[in-house]
């Protein structure tokens, strides 16, 4: 698991965590480490509001056929059904967008308040 | 994120190089504000070493070409290869900037 508060800190592990993405061998590792980019902004940003005092968490996790990523915030949560797609020369508001479609799978959580990424894995056989 | 820019014939050519993450983002916006307080109104943004963007980089990109419209300048974006590209095409900002 990943620990950090601020962007700077996420910085020093982003290496890490997209080697960590092609070891467990992500289908698309680019759109994937995009998506949890995105996730991990929106927890800086909007969960924790830059409370240097609180902490993002980042697990991956291996599953059949699947990586899960979850980016856990202290924050009150997030309803995407309030998040509007925005167009044009919207300055903000693509990144749930892009999480759409980046992943295979996503869903959030109010309580605790998180963001589940999972992509498929290359299959060898 | 490399950010290196220079004026040629009035126009701001600002060269990317690396990775446009949210930090980077920022200390663009601040560059390219402080070029159009100067008078700049007309911006060359290359983007062919530029291997990774997410909405805030594109964000900013946004803001910059909105306050060019406002002064009758421009913003021309060049050079975006692979998934940096396919972002621009997803989001439909392709349709928005004037993309060589």
């Amino acid at each position: 698991m990943y620990c950090f508060s601020t962007v700077e800190e996420f910085s020093q592990l982003r290496e890490a965590v997209r080697e960590k993405l092609t070891e467990m061998r992500v289908a698309g590792v680019d759109p994937f480490f995009v998506a949890i980019n995105e996730a991990v902004n929106n927890a800086i940003f909007h969960g924790n509001k830059q409370d240097e005092t609180k902490k993002v968490q980042l697990t991956i996790t291996s599953w059949p056929g699947e990586v899960r990523v979850i980016i856990r915030d202290e924050g009150q949560g997030f309803a995407p059904a309030k998040a509007k797609q925005e167009e044009g020369l919207q300055e903000r508001g693509r990144g749930i967008e892009i999480i759409r479609h980046c992943v295979d799978q996503y869903y959030f959580s109010l309580e605790p308040s998180e963001v589940v990424l999972i992509k498929k894995v290359i299959n060898l056989q | 994120m490399q950010i290196d820019t220079n004026i040629v014939n009035n126009q701001v050519i600002v060269d990317l190089s690396g990775g446009l993450y949210v930090e980077g983002a920022e200390i663009l916006r601040e560059k390219l504000i402080k070029y159009m307080e100067n008078g700049q109104k007309h911006f060359l943004v290359k983007m062919h070493k530029v291997d990774y963007i997410d909405s805030s980089g594109l964000g900013v990109l946004v803001s910059v070409h909105k306050r060019t419209r406002q002064c009758n300048g421009s913003l021309v974006i060049t050079g975006t290869t692979g998934f940096v590209k396919e972002l621009f095409e997803l989001t439909r900002l392709n349709k928005v900037f004037d993309m060589q």
